[in-house]
């Protein structure tokens, strides 16, 4: 005879601190994260204190500021919350964040030709960014007992991947569909697959966008930014083209170029003095550092931005749990690809499409889902769960 | 224990990355820095022409003749209205329900009753309306957009925009209230609340503290001065010069007018919108498609993007499609012209007017690098519309090649072979142009013509050249039209436009409708100070409605006051100013370049700066104004004045503390003052233009000119200043009119100085043909002489030299032996001078004729530098420009009479009747001073003894009273002022003037014995003792002699009260 067990409270089971060691903690992470959020509130109050934006009236700070502090917490939310729960609901918050997805194309609102935001009553949420998390989550849980040694590995993390890609894409949010890409092949590498599957599956995706452009299947426009990219790398290309397509290249390299060494100071960049630099405060706000911080600022900023994906990468590597080192590394990853791809768009050496840098930029959606993996990443880095696979005790 | 083996490699491509990164980073802030930074800084600097005000042209009493005045100008922004004004948010919020666009003149009857039921628009219902349901809007009720599911009504609302449309609506209605922010975030915040159910009247009483009835009085009293205030502003509006812009005429009440102008500047700036937008789906202009071509384009897109319905969208595809002839007919064949003249300069003249026809279709329409001149006709490798075909409409990448191929005449293969085997560019010309229409007689001598049009040195160009590069633009565009409608045909109709593209067409829709609605529109270029004063004092009345102030070229001492027509006195003297000619503007567009490369650089030098001030100064915009013709073009040089230059410093120049902003004045134009005296001016035009009938007891009047008289007159002091000149006829006259076709040339055309027909001076002459006898010799004022009758045949009227062809006009002859010089002169005896011209030889003639000025310029274009503008005719003639014509006898005897061989203008006599009765030859002068610097005058000794000058002198003092001026009142007991003076009827054509103005001129062989022809004058100086003042009085094309009809002419002038007046206090 047993007593009947007590019906634990829903709450503690999601989340709890009980096995969290704080010695364990990678406060290094906490506190670059921190930095690097102080940064950017700096640059976005410049930003909204600009003499453009007198004028413009786009970028609220007050709005910022609400926004950090209704999401800051969310790391104290990802530090509670069980890693053992997270485990076994990842399917749960997969298929949430898919939902969403969908939902988006229901009741999503309509702007710029583009259906990506749910309407909520004091925010507009947007789901893709949640995706990506609830992505990384899943992927983990899909690769924790899954070395991708055969070909029948490879079919769930990748109906995984590319179902919310697709539905990201079909928005059309390309930009943070090609986000999942990056990220989704560093998980398969972590998980085991060899170099040589990884570079199949990129030839697979180049020559299969050599077959959509072929087959009219791309977007003119799109084709357009590609073709307006290759055109403007080079400095007379792009002032050729200022005014058309290249018109956001253009003034995201004038600002950039404008900052020289040692930049112009804090406020007086010719993109918060003109306002002409589109998306000054979120997707192109690293050419405001660059220009306002010269690329001493602006090199600094993406070495510590580096550095705190590295850290991710090696709390990671240190984690003897599968789920949880592929979560950290994922989260890592995450802020490596943001990284990479938005400095690399607004420098030139990637076709023009609108992706956020997560700490930096404004945005509610982004905002959230950082602030989240950073804390789910500073959990998983810090507990012990008592499940170890197969794999534990294997040196990766 | 950390492991690497799975990490470390994507550590390795991170860091990869983040180098790659830097590097690029390093390119673009370090080694790019220089590029990027001069960028930066032009984003920053700016730069401003401050114009400067043209000088103003005084008359010799200092009143203003002519001046650049700063005026205002009324404008319409629509957006503001829209936006602003009650009429025009109710209009656009049933615009955006019924998704038409509602003219303002259906709105405004009902606009007491639209305005209460969008005041009782609850936000739930609008935004029920955006979610796709069913709006009742008082007895309106708009239908939701499906019945469907949920999922087909949002997607259905999608479509119909109905998001945005609700929206707007929310922002419209609560306009209406003309809400204040507060009361707008207010009102917002009860989003989730019952109250978003109410009416917006009921939550804007709640929020201002009143009742709902207060609140609808409050809205139906806005209703009633709204319209009141418009129609106080549309009362103030000259609507004389607004006909035109309401096709098919205005209402008849004011405020009417002024609904319909606004309604018509609503539809431009709508249908620019859709040309924007047009054009950024399909790559080319709407108006090259005809209307034809567009209907079989599916824009459905462009209709619900704009509000529009069908009507709209047809009335836009109409006006759009009909674009083309109508832009060739009103400014593109001179483009075309002016382009084939900047080519010309350069090349085969054929050649360059086929690159400058070519240039209209090419795809790629870029002038070549750094020139003005466009790219040659062989080098044009896709055209317009075809440039972007395959890639903007759906399925044409399925269409076969051929259908691009050889459209237009010029890039067919017969002509670039026939080009590559060395034809040469005029045969190249003809080639192209043959079969196209209206081109008379044929294609060759059009082609020759369009070259010689090209290779003109003149900058201008006559309407008619513009005809043959009309016929060959519209016929091409036919032919590109036809391919055009074959291509789409190919296509299933209607032809749709890829997605792709109208979605990034419709990206940019708000932008597009923000900045057309938000350019000002020119609305009236001249408002009343009522007008000004309204718009300006009370600006929230009139929303929309804005002053702005620029500079124009205003007359101000007028003909006379007629506001319709204000008409500068001596309008031919004074000239008129002009715009820049489209050559130059085209030829100055690499300077223009080069001026931009300058003035963006990042930092800018002393060299550069000064170089940039220069260039500013002598460079023009489109809507310039300099001089033209008369004295505004010859005197242009003082008149026009210096542009100023602002520029706003950059980012590098505000950085440096020590850098001060570029601010260069303008400097204005110089004020000229003239000789001409307004007084007497307005007196010599009125009576030049306007004579008296004849006397009745004139015996030979000519009524006829008295009636529509041709002619001039001048009054000059004896120091060459000249007072007054006028031309008759001032005014445009209607053609057709009797006599030499005078009176169809333009009637701007100055007689004072020019000679637009033949000009003989007749007797006018004889003085000087007589001073020069005496002095040379030949005769003594004693020396007699026999004027008999007609030995040969009695009846005929007059008497003549023996031998010669040179009547008298006194039946009788002048006497028999006892005709002296005196009373030749007085009596103006042709057979005296006659014999006195034959003792003249050619030499003698040409060297008296220079002596007194007659073949030479009078000296008004006096000023250094080669100028324009004033024109003056002053040569003599033939006769005396080749020295090597000899003279017989019979030219002789005219020469002395002053006929046949003898040009010459009313000043060159005013100047040699000044040299007669002073002694010495002035040179005749427009302008008293330039700035505050005299223009010197000058004069020169007549070669001829002061005894023989006053012999001569002597006989004129008496032709007023005892010769051919007798008892025309110019004595000086009628007239009250002493004259001495010379009558001239100059014999110019044979043939009476017939009965019916309008019968043609009589070529009969016998013409002579119906009557002559000639031109009648006046000249001589007064007082006659002291020669103060000369005047000249010409009557062109006359049938009676001078002593009838310029006799009279003075008298009515020299009676005036102004020259009366002027005579009694002297000169100033």
């Amino acid at each position: 005879m047993s007593f009947p067990r007590r019906r634990r409270w829903a709450l503690p089971r999601v989340f709890s601190l009980r096995d969290l060691r704080l010695f364990a903690v990678d406060w290094h992470v906490l506190a670059i994260t921190l930095v690097l959020l102080g940064i950017g509130l700096l640059f976005v109050h410049a930003i909204a204190a600009s003499q453009a934006n007198e004028v413009l009236r786009d970028v609220s700070w007050s709005a910022h500021r609400q926004k950090v502090l209704l999401t800051v917490p969310l790391i104290a939310v990802g530090l509670a919350l069980r890693p053992a729960w997270l485990r076994r609901n990842a399917s749960w918050v997969y298929l949430g964040c898919v939902a969403l997805l969908v939902a988006v194309y229901f009741i999503g609102d309509e702007r710029n030709n583009a259906q990506r935001w749910i309407q909520l009553p004091k925010f507009d949420l947007q789901p893709s960014e949640l995706a990506k998390i609830g992505v990384i989550v899943m992927l983990a849980q899909v690769l924790a007992a899954n070395r991708l040694e055969s070909l029948g590995d490879w079919i769930r993390p990748l109906l995984v991947v590319l179902v919310p890609m697709a539905l990201v894409a079909g928005q059309p949010d390309l930009g943070t569909a090609m986000t999942l890409v990056p990220v989704s092949l560093g998980l398969f590498f972590l998980a085991g697959a060899r170099v040589g599957a990884l570079v199949g599956f990129v030839a697979a995706g180049l020559v299969a966008a050599w077959i959509a452009v072929e087959a009219d299947m791309v977007r003119d426009y799109q084709l357009e930014r590609v073709e307006t990219w290759t055109a403007s790398y080079a400095a007379e290309g792009l002032i050729e083209r200022r005014t058309g397509a290249g018109f956001h290249l253009y003034h995201a390299r004038v600002a950039a170029g404008n900052g020289g060494m040692l930049g112009r100071g804090l406020g007086d960049g010719v993109a918060n003095e003109t306002g002409l630099l589109p998306e000054r405060e979120s997707d192109s706000i690293i050419v405001v550092i660059a220009e306002e911080a010269g690329f001493v600022g602006a090199a600094g900023v993406i070495l510590l931005y580096a550095l705190l994906a590295a850290l991710l990468m090696l709390s990671a590597a240190g984690i003897r749990d599968r789920f949880a080192r592929l979560v950290v590394g994922g989260v890592g990853l995450y802020f490596a690809a943001h990284l990479v791809i938005n400095v690399a768009v607004n420098v030139g050496l990637a076709p023009m499409t609108g992706l956020t840098l997560p700490l930096f930029s404004t945005g509610g959606s982004s905002l959230l889902a950082t602030f989240l993996a950073v804390g789910l990443a500073l959990r998983m880095g810090a507990s012990h769960e008592a499940n170890l696979d197969r794999d534990a005790f294997r040196s990766y | 224990m950390v492991g690497l083996r799975r990490f470390g490699p994507l550590l390795g491509v991170l860091a990869l990355a983040v180098a790659m990164l830097l590097a690029r980073l390093w390119d673009v802030q370090v080694r790019e820095h220089g590029i990027w930074a001069r960028e930066a800084a032009n984003l920053q600097r700016s730069w401003t022409v401050v114009p400067y005000m043209r000088g103003a042209l005084l008359d010799r009493q200092g009143r203003t003749w002519v001046r650049d005045e700063e005026v205002y100008e009324l404008e319409l922004v629509w957006r503001d209205f829209r936006r602003g004004h009650l009429l025009g948010q109710v209009a656009q919020l049933r615009s955006l329900v019924e998704l038409r666009s509602v003219p303002l003149v259906e709105m405004r009857k009902e606009l007491d009753r639209w305005t209460r039921a969008f005041a009782r628009l609850s936000p739930a219902e609008i935004d029920a309306f955006g979610r796709g349901h069913a709006l009742e809007l008082g007895e309106v009720r708009i239908p939701a957009v499906s019945q469907g599911s949920s999922r087909e009504r949002r997607r259905r609302a999608r479509l119909a925009r109905r998001g945005s449309r609700a929206a707007e609506l929310h922002w419209y209605v609560q306009a209406l209230f003309s809400s204040t922010r507060g009361e707008r975030k207010a009102i917002g915040d009860l989003e989730d609340s019952a109250s978003w159910s109410r009416p917006y009247v009921a939550l804007f009483a709640a929020e201002r503290r009143v009742t709902t009835m207060s609140l609808q009085r409050q809205l139906a009293g806005r209703v009633a001065t709204s319209l009141e205030r418009l129609a106080e502003l549309a009362a103030e509006i000259d609507w004389g010069v607004f006909e035109h812009a309401a096709p098919g005429g205005f209402p008849a009440d004011p405020a009417g007018r002024l609904l319909a102008l606004l309604e018509a500047k609503r539809r431009e700036v709508e249908f620019a919108a859709a040309d924007d937008l047009f054009e950024e789906a399909a790559g080319f202009p709407a108006s090259r498609l005809d209307a034809a071509n567009l209907e079989r384009i599916d824009l459905e897109w462009l209709r619900r993007a704009l509000y529009w319905d069908g009507g709209r969208l047809g009335e836009w595809m109409n006006d759009r499609g009909s674009a083309w002839p109508r832009a060739v007919r009103r400014h593109l064949a001179g483009h075309a012209i002016a382009r084939s003249k900047v080519e010309a300069g350069h090349a085969d003249p054929a050649d360059g007017v086929l690159s400058a026809l070519a240039w209209f279709f090419n795809g790629d329409r870029r002038d070549r690098p750094g020139s003005a001149r466009p790219i040659p006709w062989w080098r044009v490798a896709e055209l317009v519309v075809l440039k972007d075909f395959e890639r903007r409409f759906t399925g044409a990448k399925t269409l076969p090649e051929s259908l691009f191929d050889e459209v237009l005449p010029f890039e067919r293969a017969l002509l670039l072979e026939a080009q590559a085997q060395g034809q040469e560019s005029g045969a190249l010309l003809e080639r192209a142009l043959i079969s196209t229409p209206h081109l008379e007689p044929d294609a060759a001598s059009a082609a020759q013509r369009m070259a010689e049009i090209a290779a003109a040195s003149r900058r201008s160009w006559d309407p008619q050249d513009e005809a043959p590069f009309a016929a060959a633009l519209i016929h091409w565009d036919t032919l590109l039209q036809a391919r055009l409608a074959a291509l789409l045909d190919a296509l299933p109709l209607p032809v749709e436009l890829r997605a792709g593209w109208v979605d990034a067409a419709l990206e940019r829709r708000g932008y597009v409708v923000r900045d057309r609605e938000s350019r000002p529109l020119r609305f009236d270029r001249a408002p009343s100070y009522q007008l000004v004063h309204l718009v300006t004092r009370y600006p929230d009345h009139y929303a929309g409605f804005h002053v702005r102030c620029s500079t124009r070229r205003v007359p101000v001492t007028l003909l006379d006051g007629d506001p319709e027509d204000p008409r500068l006195l001596a309008e031919a003297l004074i000239g008129r100013v002009r715009v820049p000619y489209l050559v130059d503007l085209f030829a100055q567009r690499p300077i223009e370049a080069a001026l931009r490369e300058r003035q963006t650089q990042l930092e800018i030098d002393e060299e550069d700066r000064r170089w940039i001030l220069d260039t500013v100064a002598a460079t023009w915009s489109d809507e310039a104004t300099m001089g033209g013709s008369g004295l505004e073009g010859y005197l242009d040089e003082e008149l026009r004045g210096r542009n100023g230059y602002r520029e706003g410093t950059g980012l590098t120049e505000r950085a440096r503390s020590d850098h001060q902003p570029t601010h260069l004045a303008a400097i204005d134009g110089l004020e000229v003052v003239l000789t001409l005296d307004a007084d007497l001016q307005r007196a010599a035009l009125e009576v030049i233009c306007a004579p008296e009938p004849p006397p009745a007891e004139e015996l030979a009047p000519d009524r006829v000119w008295h009636d529509r008289s041709v002619g001039a007159i001048v009054l000059m002091t004896v120091d060459g200043e000249l007072l007054a000149a006028a031309s008759a006829p001032a005014r445009p006259e209607p053609a057709g009119l009797y006599q030499d076709g005078q009176r169809e040339l333009d009637p701007s055309i100055d007689r004072t100085l020019r000679m637009p027909l033949f000009h003989p001076p007749g007797s006018l002459l004889k003085p000087f043909v007589a001073a020069w006898g005496l002095e040379q010799g030949w005769i003594t004022p004693e020396t007699p002489f026999s004027c008999t009758t007609n030995a040969s045949d009695p009846s005929k009227f007059g008497s003549h030299r023996e031998g010669a062809v040179v009547h008298c006009l006194k039946l009788w002859g002048h006497g028999v032996g006892d005709v002296t010089l005196d009373r030749a002169l007085r009596k103006s005896c042709n057979a005296y001078f006659a014999a006195l011209g034959e003792c003249y030889g050619a030499a003698d003639f040409r060297e008296m004729a220079h002596a007194f000025g007659f073949d030479r310029a009078t000296g008004v274009r006096c000023l250094e530098g080669r100028r324009g503008g004033l024109v003056e005719n002053w040569s003599a003639g033939p006769f005396f420009r080749r020295q090597s014509t000899v003279a017989t006898s019979s030219m002789l005897q005219r020469l002395g009479n002053g006929l046949s061989h003898i040009n010459s203008t009313p000043v060159q006599v005013a100047r040699a009747y000044a040299g007669l009765a002073t002694g010495e030859l002035p040179s005749a002068r427009l302008v008293r001073s330039i700035g505050d610097q005299p223009v010197v005058a000058t004069k020169e000794r007549v070669p001829v003894a002061e005894a023989h000058l006053e012999a001569v002198r002597r006989s004129l003092r008496s032709v007023p009273i005892d010769g051919t001026a007798q008892n025309k009142g110019l004595d000086r007991k009628s007239l009250g002022l002493s004259l001495a003076c010379k009558t001239g009827s100059a014999d110019t054509r044979k043939g009476a003037v017939p009965v019916d103005p309008n019968a043609p001129i009589s070529t009969s062989p016998h013409a002579w014995e119906e009557g002559k022809r000639n031109h009648g004058w006046l000249a001589g100086w007064f007082p006659a003792d002291e020669p103060r003042a000369v005047v000249v009085v010409y009557c062109h094309d006359v049938t009676t002699t001078a002593s009838h009809i310029a006799t009279h002419v003075a008298r009515q002038f020299l009676e005036r009260p102004e020259v009366q007046r002027w005579a009694e206090e002297g000169m100033r």
